[in-house]
């Protein structure tokens, strides 16, 4: 049967609390975590991120497409799934598609997934849901946004849930919406969209996939409600009595909402705590909604993912408002710059600097980091084998750039000896600048270098490892 | 093959180094070569080869791009002129070129010049804003020219401990020099606790421990050293030279084997020369260096790949003020590229009218006592290319 094979959530590092909220705007802030992206992070960086932890087990010469959804990617017209399927050093015959423009994108994307392998077209569909959303500063919906990507692997072989049923209604009328060349969200009456939009379409969509599989609300172990703040989907479960014990938390005060990624990061955090033929109820939202039915396999046992660990993690503070302002690029002239770039340069290199492809000398077994075509320790110029660099590694120097215009000084230049062979330089990130150290271990993770010719240059870079891995 | 006492400086000339806002490229190339040709009691039409060192052209009007931006402005035309390039090692290989001429006997009096405007930018423009305009899109983005040469500071710690406070005491020791210079950039000298307190600009370098942006010009004038005597009484004499690039722009970062202690160009360079020099223990036979100290850190790591002393050592020569002037072997006391400034081409030759001033005994204030032997070093690129050479008193 088809089904979920894998998953992976991504959550940047830093928060904005109601704290910082509350100082900035004179009034309450809301309540827990908002989880927000580092000033180099977009949706595409992010769902890089999602896409390589739902990943980690497999071989990804085996995923044979990568749908990526997003109502936020960097690219309006250029396919951003194709720059996270190079990223992930997918094959070039992968398909790669973009679903977009609505918060029911992420579980369209997964619908389509499950539709290419259902059909017989493919065997592994891998789809990544992330969003980085930007409200008004000040706005009403400010304190609720947080940022993040998720990623499903789907396939036919060993799935650790089978996907049973699914139902979905559509509604042309919004709850929020932004139109094309705006950067901020706008929503409709509050109290209308929840009671009144949120309400009927979630229930239309859910009983429409209990007439189809004639389930009773006691059939599931457990219930994933998207809801749009922290009470809704506990008014709507109460409707169709589900017993508070059945109800996923929203996580919305661990994360903020993170966009079109958020109800797959419920159903992400309720498929850590299941069990083999446990029966789960699936909801997402946005412009309609969407129900699946899915049950746990006996694969699910020894499945492995530390998705609520990973959304209760300590976050860092981003410190303040302006802060967060610039990093938003709402305040501050950093972009200024404009850093010379060519496609023709970037294309020619894009084995070694985004695939993460070196060649290793056949003379002498050095491992080559740049495009060169001599070996620089033994200086032959014969044959190279290529060899798939590794994303860990240890630092051994760096320098901290005070004046490296940037919306958080100082920038880590931190070279690298990668495990397995090969030597990098790499811009450090997520980092504080006095936590550096040589021979800290640090990890590659893909970010936005700077958008010189109106292009966004896409690069690796390090971190410290999350969770210390010292 | 040896160039010992074959070549001769007859004459050297070099403008104030500072932001000359009321000077052109074009004028500080005849205010160098006008003191230079007064210096050798020549003319300018005198000169049959000439070259011209210019490391970026681009920050400015474009002067430097060619030999004809030296032609120009001196009205010296019908002459073969070259523009040189090598990173900070322009200046120094700009001389190397004119050497070769008169070996070669192409030529018979040549002047190497070298030049840099800096200060002629758009607004908002800088060398750090340079750094983030050019070069390739990933390689090396985030890096100034200080991050590229304080890694080997941050490895250097790492290994043989803390050197914050030896960076500092070279910072002191190069501002107290350039105050007894007056054609340097800053002519102040600074305390100890004004170099450690000074803000970070890439760690572990400090904006005490940088040059500043300077612009400037300097130029010598060469000839035969048989023909010397023709001109001058009071010329000194090259004894050694030689030019290295040892690795690339990218590849040191990405180098497995290079262990970020050390610049094997300067290495290479010096061990070279000094054969040439017929030099066997250069810090007993030389009597004063001018060392590229475009950051302290540079000045640091150059006295042990100069082999002053030896590796892990360097903290011993500065915190023993071996190096200050009055010391056994003096470094950089012109002020250095800390005091006088880095007006990239013009840098080498800079080092090499200090030398000619100092070994004639012409060196006023800062006069190194008795000096007979000294060294010019560069190093760019940031650490791939390396210049050295020694010249003598006659």
């Amino acid at each position: 049967m088809v089904g979920i094979k894998s998953y992976g959530v991504y959550l940047p590092v830093y928060q904005l609390s109601s704290e910082i909220l509350q100082r900035a705007w004179g009034r309450p802030g809301g309540k827990g975590t908002k989880v927000i992206s580092n000033y180099d992070e977009d949706s595409l960086t992010m769902a890089v991120g999602a896409a390589l932890e739902c990943l980690e087990d497999t071989d990804i010469k085996t995923v044979e497409g990568l749908y990526f959804s997003s109502t936020t990617p960097p690219y309006g017209e250029k396919m951003n799934a194709s720059v996270v399927a190079t990223a992930l050093d997918m094959n070039r015959n992968a398909l790669t598609m973009d679903v977009g423009s609505s918060l029911r994108s992420g579980t369209g994307a997964l619908r389509v997934a499950l539709d290419t392998v259902s059909s017989g077209s493919r065997n592994n569909i891998l789809m990544v849901a992330s969003d980085s959303r930007l409200a008004e500063p000040g706005s009403y919906l400010e304190p609720f946004l947080g940022d993040g990507a998720v990623s499903f692997l789907v396939g036919n072989d060993k799935p650790i849930v089978d996907v049973i049923d699914h139902y979905s209604v559509f509604d042309g009328f919004p709850d929020v919406w932004r139109k094309q060349n705006e950067r901020f969200l706008r929503h409709d009456d509050i109290r209308y969209s929840r009671t009144e939009d949120y309400a009927r379409n979630m229930k239309d969509a859910l009983e429409g996939l209990f007439s189809i599989g004639n389930y009773q609300a006691e059939d599931f172990s457990k219930v994933v409600l998207f809801s749009p703040d922290p009470r809704s989907h506990e008014f709507l479960a109460k409707s169709l009595g589900f017993s508070p014990e059945q109800v996923q938390d929203p996580l919305l005060d661990k994360t903020g909402m993170i966009g079109s990624g958020h109800a797959l990061m419920m159903l992400a955090a309720a498929l850590d705590k299941s069990k083999p033929d446990d029966l789960i109820l699936f909801a997402n939202y946005g412009d309609g909604a969407e129900v699946f039915s899915v049950r746990a396999t006996k694969f699910i046992e020894g499945f492995e993912r530390d998705t609520i660990p990973e959304i209760e993690r300590e976050r860092k503070s981003i410190g303040s408002y302006t802060r967060y302002l610039s990093f938003r690029d709402l305040v501050g002239d950093y972009e200024l710059t404009t850093p010379f770039s060519a496609i023709p340069l970037l294309r020619r290199e894009e084995e070694l600097n985004i695939r993460l492809h070196g060649k290793k000398c056949k003379g002498c077994g050095t491992v080559m980091t740049l495009a060169l075509k001599t070996c620089p320790h033994c200086k032959s110029a014969k044959e190279f084998d290529d060899v798939k660099l590794t994303k860990r590694g240890k630092v051994v120097t760096f320098s901290q750039e005070y004046y490296y215009p940037t919306p958080e000084p100082p920038i880590t230049m931190t070279v690298i000896d990668l495990e397995g062979g090969g030597r990098i330089l790499a811009q450090m990130t997520d980092a504080q600048a006095e936590d550096v150290k040589v021979d800290m271990p640090v990890e590659l993770t893909f970010r936005k270098l700077h958008t010189g010719g109106g292009f966004v240059n896409y690069s690796w870079k390090c971190r410290p490892i999350p969770g210390g891995g010292a | 093959m040896t160039f010992k006492d074959k070549i001769a400086i007859i004459g050297a000339g070099c403008t104030q180094f500072g932001e000359n806002f009321n000077l052109s490229y074009g004028d500080m190339v005849f205010d160098a070569a006008k003191e230079a040709f007064e210096d050798a009691g020549i003319e300018g039409k005198d000169i049959d080869a000439a070259w011209l060192g210019t490391a970026f052209p681009d920050a400015g009007v474009y002067k430097g791009r060619s030999g004809m931006d030296l032609a120009e402005p001196l009205g010296m035309f019908d002459i073969p002129i070259t523009r040189v390039s090598n990173y900070c090692a322009t200046g120094g290989d700009a001389f190397r070129n004119g050497c070769n001429s008169l070996l070669s006997g192409e030529s018979n009096l040549v002047l190497a010049l070298g030049a840099e405007k800096l200060r002629d930018r758009t607004p908002q423009d800088s060398i750090v804003r340079m750094m983030v305009d050019t070069g390739h899109p990933i390689y090396q983005k985030g890096f100034t020219a200080a991050g590229t040469f304080a890694v080997v500071g941050t490895r250097y710690i790492h290994v043989y401990g803390d050197i914050t406070e030896q960076l500092a005491k070279i910072s002191v020791k190069n501002h107290y020099h350039g105050s007894l210079n007056p054609k340097a950039h800053f002519q102040k000298p600074i305390t100890m606790e004004y170099a450690l307190k000074s803000p970070m600009v890439a760690y572990p370098v400090n904006l005490m421990g940088s040059c500043p942006t300077t612009d400037g010009a300097a130029a010598v004038i060469l000839t035969r050293a048989e023909d010397a005597k023709k001109y001058t009484d009071n010329y000194v004499l090259l004894k050694g030279y030689s030019l290295s690039i040892s690795t690339g722009w990218d590849l040191p970062f990405y180098d497995p084997d290079y262990d970020f202690l050390g610049y094997r160009a300067t290495q290479v360079a010096s061990q070279k020369a000094y054969k040439q020099a017929g030099i066997e223990d250069p810090y007993k036979e030389l009597d004063l260096a001018e060392v590229h100290d475009c950051f302290n850190v540079v000045e640091f790591i150059t006295y042990e790949d100069l082999g002053l002393c030896e590796k892990g050592k360097a903290s011993e020569l500065v915190d023993n003020e071996v190096t200050t002037l009055g010391g056994e072997m003096p470094v950089n006391v012109s002020g250095g590229l800390l005091s006088c400034g880095h007006p990239v081409g013009a840098t080498g030759v800079r080092m090499l009218y200090e030398l000619t001033k100092q070994l004639q005994g012409e060196a006023d204030k800062r006069q190194v006592e008795n000096a007979k032997l000294g060294l010019a070093h560069n190093i760019g690129g940031p650490g791939a290319v390396a210049s050295i050479t020694i010249l003598g008193a006659k």
